[in-house]
């Protein structure tokens, strides 16, 4: 994305624990409220960043290491880049399996829809390990 | 914050979260429709009109009540979920294996089928 006077930035550090992470969602919703984005997108954007900062917060935290979570969204007027970095465990959600869709009520596995929710609502997504942080990119576009 | 209505209808139980259903919510939510599934009640139609936001800790209760409410020789099915709502429900695959109505009075005709 080239950053030009139409893009927005919101930077925001996650404290790692659950009504936190909430809060810090409601502060997201209210930035794209605040730059007109049509709500569905909005609350697609919301639930993306809701499962992964619930991944971190309940799975990835180090033991004996100060968790950090940090979110940086740029919002265009064609889409918009994510990066949530945290200074977990590696975790490349990209290699999780998905969930059998088809699987009867009786067998189907409870849990693993929240890294399919993430994927099947991005254009874009992407993991790399750098240092000690994980880094996920995500894009999503604005269709009108 | 989250509130669960309920209703009788014949054999069958309405449940109605209002609200969101997150990772903050997902434990009371479940607390709530884990009261109403026992050998006399096993049908129960989860109206979401009122459902604002459901993120996989609430998915994963839908399933884990279809799942109690199967057996014990009911069943667990949807109706009326807002777009948003809806399109978390097809992604998860739960709206092919939990059917969802356009309206509660069509949700309750589908346990008389």
């Amino acid at each position: 994305m080239t950053d030009n006077a139409l893009t927005q930035h919101l930077d925001l550090k996650v404290k790692p624990d659950l009504s936190s992470a909430s809060q810090t969602l409601e502060e997201v919703s209210e930035f794209f409220r605040k730059n007109n984005v049509d709500t569905i997108f909005a609350d697609n954007i919301v639930l993306i960043l809701d499962e992964l900062e619930t991944n971190c917060i309940n799975y990835g935290q180090k033991p004996g290491v100060q968790s950090s979570i940090s979110l940086d969204i740029k919002l265009s007027l064609e889409e918009v880049e994510i990066y949530l970095r945290d200074n977990g465990i590696p975790f490349d959600p990209s290699e999780v399996d998905n969930p059998d869709l088809d699987t009867p009520i009786e067998e189907r596995k409870i849990g693993g829809l929240g890294i399919h929710l993430v994927r099947s609502l991005s254009d874009f997504f992407s993991y790399e390990r750098i240092g000690d942080l994980n880094e996920i990119k995500i894009i999503k576009k604005r269709k009108n | 914050m989250l509130e669960l209505k309920n209703k009788k209808i014949d054999t069958m139980t309405v449940l109605s979260p209002v609200g969101r259903i997150d990772s903050a919510t997902a434990k009371s939510f479940e607390d709530g429709v884990m009261k109403f599934l026992d050998g006399s009640s096993n049908k129960i139609v989860m109206d979401l009109s009122s459902l604002e936001y459901v993120s996989s800790a609430g998915l994963r209760v839908f399933l884990t009540a279809a799942k109690k409410a199967k057996s014990l020789g009911g069943g667990l099915t949807l109706c009326a979920p807002k777009p948003n709502v809806r399109e978390v429900f097809d992604i998860s695959g739960f709206t092919n294996l939990f059917g969802v109505h356009a309206s509660e009075k069509d949700a309750c005709a589908s346990f008389a089928k």
